[in-house]
């Protein structure tokens, strides 16, 4: 007989009257959403990317305005947009492939009017450079980001095959799956004490079988020492109003939020989030350091 | 044999219940509340997860009933509509209804109502006893008169145990499994409860509760992985009353009820907050299909070699 199932607990504060763990971020498609919020066009090309809505709500929930935010796979940058936007400091990490598209949108929010600042760095020459890394990443409040599946892979088939026998999904090996695993380790050291961690992730699917996800980031939150506080559903369409019994039917799609708490250490005091948005002296220190390195900001 | 999905999408043409045909699209990962309630998404959950004539065993938990309630919204009870299913359900299929015995001392080898299936009732009675039609056959004590069992973090003894006989096993078992006890869930016999193309059903939620919150979804996962079932489906059930407005979107009347992009000036909460369970998951896992054994080697036959002895 296997042994009885831990509970996965955290202490936390009470919940607060009025948000619930459905999050209706897919009122508006993700056209309308990315248009409201001034997105160049080619960003829908972003298809895994964390959707504005989602992002938004995450960032208001996790984060006070002055705060800063960690996308380590920012893609199209929706996380650094919807950050700056909401007068928090962002920083993103992506590739030479989304970087352009990144900073543009950047640019576009802060030409907007966004009161927080972001940059936009390759992670490349960071990862080369881990004490700049320290010095630009530290002191973070909040790391937003989502999975993206791997591109490359066995063939999907267009009909979903039943269960197949295989390896324990919580060991399911992917490029994708191991550096979502591996980024909470990373990004421990980067988070203030008190800070959070946010993975919000499609289902994703392989030979019939669903990614056990919840055991793959609770068992590297535990190796973190990262404690899960919430597990909710974002909508990525609309909630439908009140139907009649005789045209109601499952319909809708969602991501799954897991959201971890980097409790505070006993010697390690909380540091106050930083004064501003108009003020980010630590920020334009690091985006100088960066232009130094040669790093894009 | 050859698996084939339930889903809509993978099945357009697959009749439902009542003999209406699913839309076309998309498979949905999230289910509004049915306007019927919650007996109608069990019962949907049945029409979509279990083919006509199809077995299916109901399998309320132990004590969930005792679970506390808190949430903002009007929390769904699926243990007590799992223990008392409406005469809906056994339109179409075979269902049954399990739950534990009355406390007391039990036999291993006890009489056929502590294993539970092995007992039916049928006729008027069982309308008036369990809600089910007439000819429906209903197995184990009457829910309704069912005491609260023992404590839920150990096999129940009204539960089919991994000794306990399982005389029928079922296309489609639905079951629920509150944070607060799922510790019964490893000692079950999962795959011998379901047919190889069955389903199985949980139906679970997190709790938050004075400060503590659980998640009960990691260990389901892991406990139903090792009784040697695949997940294969994680599909969101948002509480009834929660519609789009701002209660749902955040603290009231910071955002309007349709998404809108914050403002530079928007006001926020004291983060960070923590989110009341509103939502119920409904996770679906299928047996394994075993690799055939490997074969014996296959007889050759004699190879007739023509002699060229002419005798």
């Amino acid at each position: 007989m296997a042994e009885a199932p831990a509970r996965r607990t955290g202490r936390t504060p009470a919940g607060e009257a009025g948000w619930v763990s459905v999050w209706p971020a897919g009122q508006t498609g993700p056209a309308a959403q990315l248009a409201a919020g001034g997105y160049l066009p080619a960003t829908a090309a972003d298809a895994t990317g964390l959707p504005p809505a989602v992002a938004a709500h995450a960032i208001r929930a996790y984060t006070r305005p002055g705060q800063t935010v960690l996308d380590p796979d920012c893609g199209a940058g929706t996380v650094v947009v919807e950050a700056v936007r909401a007068g928090r400091h962002a920083t993103g990490l992506t590739g030479p492939r989304w970087w352009p598209l990144a900073r543009a949108n950047l640019t576009a929010a802060k030409h907007a009017g966004a009161p927080g600042d972001g940059m936009v760095l390759d992670p490349q020459p960071v990862s080369g450079r881990p004490a700049g890394l320290a010095a630009v990443l530290g002191g973070t409040d909040l790391v937003l980001t989502t999975l993206r599946p791997d591109r490359t892979g066995p063939p999907r088939s267009r009909r979903p095959t039943s269960p197949r026998p295989g390896p324990d999904l919580a060991g399911w090996s992917s490029p994708a799956v191991d550096r979502l695993a591996g980024l909470l380790a990373w990004c421990r050291p980067l988070l203030r004490p008190g800070g959070h961690v946010v993975v919000a992730a499609r289902p994703v699917r392989r030979g019939g079988r669903l990614l056990d996800l919840p055991n793959i980031l609770d068992r590297a939150a535990g190796q973190a020492g990262l404690v899960p506080v919430d597990r909710c559903a974002a909508l990525t369409s609309p909630l439908p109003d009140r139907r009649p019994p005789a045209t109601w039917r499952p319909a809708g799609t969602h991501l799954t939020v897991y959201v971890f708490h980097a409790p505070p250490h006993p010697e390690q005091a909380d540091t106050p989030a930083l004064p501003a948005p108009a003020a980010a002296p630590r920020l334009q220190a690091a985006a100088q350091m960066g232009a130094e390195l040669g790093w894009a900001a | 044999m050859t698996h084939q999905p339930r889903t809509p999408a993978a099945q357009p043409g697959t009749l439902r219940r009542g003999g209406r045909r699913p839309p076309a699209g998309p498979p949905g990962t999230v289910w509004p509340h049915h306007p019927g309630g919650t007996a109608d998404t069990l019962a949907e959950i049945i029409g979509r997860y279990a083919r006509p004539g199809h077995r299916v065993l109901l399998l309320p938990p132990p004590t969930d009933a005792a679970r506390p309630r808190t949430g903002p919204g009007r929390e769904p009870d699926w243990a007590w509509h799992l223990a008392h299913p409406g005469p809906g359900l056994a339109r179409h299929h075979h269902v049954q209804v399990r739950t534990g015995p009355p406390p007391g001392p039990v036999s291993p080898t006890g009489p056929a109502p502590r294993t539970g299936l092995a007992t039916a009732r049928t006729g008027p009675s069982a309308r008036s006893r369990s809600g089910l039609p007439a000819g429906t056959r209903v197995a184990g004590p009457d829910p309704a008169s069912a005491p609260p069992g023992p404590p839920p973090d150990r096999p129940q003894p009204g539960h089919p145990g991994p000794g306990s006989p399982s005389p029928v096993r079922a296309g489609l078992v639905v079951t629920a499994a509150g944070p607060h006890g799922c510790g019964w869930v490893p000692g079950l016999p999962w795959s011998g409860l379901l047919t190889p193309s069955g389903t199985l059903a949980v139906l679970t939620r997190c709790h938050r509760s004075a400060g503590r919150w659980v998640d009960p979804l990691p260990a389901l996962t892991a406990a139903l992985a090792t009784a040697g079932l695949a997940w294969t489906d994680h599909i969101t059930l948002p509480d009834p009353g929660l519609e789009p407005g701002p209660r749902t979107l955040g603290p009231a009347g910071s955002q309007p009820a349709a998404y809108a992009h914050p403002g530079p000036a928007r006001v926020d909460p004291q983060p960070p907050v923590r989110h009341q369970p509103a939502h119920t998951d409904l996770l679906l896992f299928r047996p394994v299909r075993q690799p055939r054994q490997p074969s014996q080697p296959r007889r050759t036959r004699p190879t007739q070699t023509r002699s060229g002895a002419n005798g």
